[in-house]
Order: structure tokens, then C-alpha cells, then sequence
């Protein structure tokens, strides 16, 4: 199966230098129908999300990080933010169970 | 509070009891579940971390070399450059079950090409960008099942925490109370019961003396 990019321009473009597909998706409608025919197509196994966009669709994102498997979805860091305004995994496990790791 | 709705019956005392113990059960069974859920979002989460910064800082470069090749190329090379690449990583997602969560498990093959457009063509930097998002790629599977992985871990182990402590804080002690009233209940009602029982005694043994003289 494949991996799948949709979002950002850059990022669209950057990992088609790897050899990755990508969906351009600036407004909800455009991701949403990027998501749609994602689950829809039998070949990607995971999707890559840049932030800008997934945050656009806070819920959807969250129903499908937690619910779907196949694809998997992963939120990834757009060119424009900076990983710092991120929730980083740490900070999930932190909120889950109260330690720091 | 007690709830008082509940008649101090001994089948209602019964059955609280009874109660009582399912909840205890039910509670001991999450309480370990708890226990297990943490053990592994804990031997997962370290290495989950400490990739996900990894990719998130191999990003950061690969969009800064991406934003100087583009200046140096214009946006059209670029993606002239990248209709080349034709050839990339496959995946292959299997779930396992750790406590009724699906977890993925990803294996994947292959890899993208190391030099697939023409270089004399391209500038310096779009090799660098190239060679950025292509290790990106090849540590994409393992983010994605270990984000996956953690994502519904931490899910799973706050509804169990929410429903350990409901039954610990809530329900344990609500079934304790009424079970408490109900046996008091009962006991005063033992305790009249005597009482009238003696009074009627007496009031008989009266009547009979009476009688006699």
C-alpha cells in the first residue's frame, strides 16, 4: 500500500521528490473530499496530514487518529508552523497518565 | 448520601450486595487493565517521542531546502524534478490487539530511488531537499504505527481511568451507604419488634392475673 500526502503545497511538493502522491487541500471541503476518496482507495495505507490543514477539521482528525487503521493518519508539521506550537507525543502520554517522560 | 428510594427489604439487601460485589470485580479487572494499558504506553511512548521530534526536525530542513530550491529553480523545475521519481516506499499494515485496542503493525518495503532526475539540470540544494524528505519517507511507517499506537493507547487509558475512578469514588462507596442504611434499617425494626412483643407479654400476663383473682 501507499502513502498519501494531503495538504500543504510544500509539503505536497517535497515529498513527491520522494516519490509520495499528494492532494493539494487548502479549505475544509478540499480536505474533506481528500480524506473521502483517501479511505475510499484501496491501495493507501497511510495519509499524511499537514497541521494547517488538520486544523481545519479538528474532530474528523481526531476520529481518525483514534479509529482508523486502515489508512492510518498522521498529523505532520507544515512548513509554515514550527513544531514547538505542536502536541507532541510526550505531551498526549503526559495528560493520559501524569508523568513526564 | 444513601438511597433512601430503596425499600430496607432483605432481598433489596441482597441484592445490593450482591451488586456490591460485581462492582468490586468490575473494578479490580479495570484497576489491572489500568495497570497493563500503562506498561505499554510507557515502553512505547520514549521511542514514539523521540522519532516523532526526529521527523518533525528532518521536516524543518526539507521545507528550508525546499523554499531555496524553488528560489534558485522556480517552482515549475521542481516539479519537473519530481515527476521523475516514480518509484516509492510500500507498506503493509497488520493490527494486533493489546486489551481490546487495535494496534497497527506496519512492515514496509522498498524505498524511494536515490537519484532519479537528471542532475545537471537541478540545483545543489533540491538534491539536499530530495535527500531530506526521502529519509523522511523511510521513517514515515514506523511514525505512523507508533503515533497510531500511542494516539489510542492514551485514548483507551483515560476511559478506563475515568471508569476505574467512577467505580471507586462513586458507585463503591453508593452501594456501602445503602447497603449500610438497609442493614440498620432491618436491625431497628428486630429491635421494635422485641420491644412489642415483650409489651404484649406483659400486658397478657396482666389480663391473666386479673382474671385469676
Amino acid at each position: 500500500m501507499k502513502v498519501l500526502i494531503i495538504g500543504h503545497p510544500d509539503a505536497v511538493l517535497g515529498f513527491s521528490l520522494a516519490g509520495v502522491s499528494g492532494r493539494l487541500a487548502t479549505t475544509v471541503d478540499e480536505v474533506n473530499q481528500a480524506l473521502d476518496d483517501a479511505q475510499a482507495a484501496k491501495d493507501v495505507g497511510i495519509v499524511l496530514v499537514t497541521q494547517d490543514v488538520a486544523e481545519l477539521i479538528p474532530d474528523r482528525m481526531e476520529h481518525l487518529k483514534l479509529r482508523s487503521t486502515i489508512p492510518l493518519v498522521v498529523e505532520i508539521p507544515s512548513s509554515g508552523s514550527l513544531p514547538e506550537d505542536q502536541e507532541s507525543l510526550g505531551d498526549i502520554v503526559f495528560r493520559a497518565i501524569g508523568i513526564k517522560l | 448520601m444513601p438511597q433512601t428510594s430503596i425499600a430496607p427489604t432483605r432481598t433489596n439487601l441482597i441484592r445490593q450486595k450482591k451488586d456490591l460485589r460485581f462492582a468490586q470485580e468490575g473494578y479490580e479487572i479495570l484497576n489491572r487493565k489500568r495497570e497493563a494499558l500503562i506498561n505499554e504506553l510507557v515502553s512505547v511512548a520514549k521511542e514514539a517521542d523521540a522519532l516523532q521530534k526526529e521527523v518533525w526536525a528532518l521536516l524543518g530542513t526539507g521545507y528550508g531546502a525546499m523554499e531555496k530550491a524553488r528560489l534558485v529553480m522556480g517552482s515549475d523545475h521542481v516539479e519537473w524534478a519530481a515527476l521523475a521519481v516514480n518509484k516509492t516506499v510500500d507498506v503493509h499494515i497488520q493490527l494486533r490487539g493489546i486489551m481490546g485496542v487495535p494496534i497497527p503493525s506496519i512492515e514496509a518495503r522498498g524505498e524511494p530511488p536515490k537519484l532519479l532526475y537528471s542532475p545537471g539540470d537541478t540545483a545543489a540544494v533540491l538534491d539536499e531537499a530530495t535527500a531530506t524528505f526521502r529519509e523522511v519517507l523511510l521513517k514515515v511507517p514506523q511514525l505512523a504505527m507508533l503515533t497510531a499506537t500511542v494516539w489510542r493507547l492514551a485514548n483507551e487509558l483515560r476511559k478506563t481511568m475515568r471508569r476505574v475512578n467512577a467505580l471507586q469514588h462513586i458507585f463503591i462507596p453508593q452501594y456501602e451507604e445503602t447497603i449500610a442504611f438497609i442493614i440498620s434499617s432491618l436491625e431497628e425494626r428486630e429491635r421494635e419488634e422485641t420491644f412489642r412483643l415483650k409489651l404484649l407479654k406483659t400486658r397478657m400476663a396482666k389480663s391473666a392475673e386479673a382474671s385469676v383473682s
